[in-house]
């Protein structure tokens, strides 16, 4: 809450998974209110930078994405979040409750996904809780301005866009024989979901 | 509830495809852009044909930007004044009275060119 994150060159999160599980990104914040994130790079991470739950006034501005799994996720969130003039080179998934961002960047992947509820905080700039619940609903209302795009090459470091509904794979339990198997069908699980979302760069 | 998405003045090259309710989306089909990385340094290089240069904008503000519903919030700096988005990806100061390219870098044009963004 009311910090600025500035200036860091962020690579390898989480690659080898070394944790089986959520909550793990290049930058990972909950709760990210009046925050500035600004002139990062971030490559090589599992999410370049994950907002989760009740993102509210953060500005997302001047940073490179690439080579990550996802760049920006922006989830179960009210907004406003602004991501302006970030450069990303392969995809940002945003399942927002209600989705309430501006983006402009070169790759976007607008994740129209349910998620679980999250609560909304008081207006002006507060992180008081008003009591009010945010229901999870199939996001939108984010504003698509000034973007420009351009499509995968594989095998190439390049900047992409895909617009798609894409719906989120549910979680597997964590018990450790799934954990096994999630692990040995991990490559073709993800080939699986970059068929669907015509994700192509890797 | 569905929620609105609104997208206005983007550009989409190479096969990538606009986002189906946009209005008046430029799509061309030559164009390339790649990231790579030399030493430390990070730059953006493009191959865009030309018709990408007909697409200029003004920075853009809260004043341009729908209401945020359910907060119910405007796009706003910190003194409550409207939001401006007029730095660009490699610190260029966009002046509200010019217009520039889509995207993250402001001076990008047709033809190859090479920007450091890192």
């Amino acid at each position: 809450v009311f910090s600025t994150i500035e200036d860091n060159h962020i690579y390898n999160i989480a690659l080898k998974r070394e944790f089986y599980g959520y909550e793990i990104g290049g930058i990972k914040l909950h709760a990210a209110i009046d925050v500035v994130i600004r002139h990062n790079r971030s490559t090589t991470a599992r999410s370049g930078t994950w907002l989760d739950w009740q993102t509210q006034g953060t500005r997302i501005s001047r940073n490179v994405f690439y080579d990550n799994n996802r760049d920006l996720f922006v989830e179960v969130s009210h907004g406003p979040t602004w991501s302006s003039t970030t450069s990303s080179a392969r995809g940002v998934a945003g399942a927002v409750q209600p989705g309430r961002s501006v983006r402009q960047q070169p790759d976007l992947r607008n994740a129209a996904a349910r998620a679980g509820d999250g609560p909304g905080h008081a207006l002006p700039p507060s992180a008081q809780h008003p009591g009010r619940r945010i229901r999870g609903d199939p996001g939108g209302d984010d504003r698509y301005s000034a973007i420009s795009s351009s499509a995968a090459t594989p095998g190439r470091r390049t900047a992409g866009v895909r617009t798609a509904s894409v719906r989120r794979s549910p979680a597997p339990p964590a018990t450790t024989d799934t954990r096994r198997r999630s692990r040995s069908t991990s490559r073709s699980s993800t080939s699986s979901r970059a068929a669907t979302t015509g994700a192509s760069s890797r | 509830v569905k929620q609105p998405v609104y997208a206005r003045g983007n550009v989409y090259a190479a096969g990538a495809r606009p986002f189906a309710g946009e209005r008046d989306p430029l799509v061309v089909d030559a164009g390339t852009a790649s990231i790579i990385e030399d030493d430390d340094a990070v730059y953006l290089v493009t191959d865009l044909p030309e018709a990408v240069d007909r697409v200029r904008l003004g920075p853009i503000t809260g004043r341009d930007l729908e209401r945020v519903r359910f907060p119910d919030a405007e796009f706003e700096e910190p003194d409550g004044r409207p939001a401006v988005i007029d730095l660009d990806l490699v610190g260029r100061q966009k002046q509200p009275d010019q217009t520039f390219a889509a995207g993250p870098v402001a001076d990008l044009t047709s033809g190859s060119s090479r920007v450091r963004v890192w």
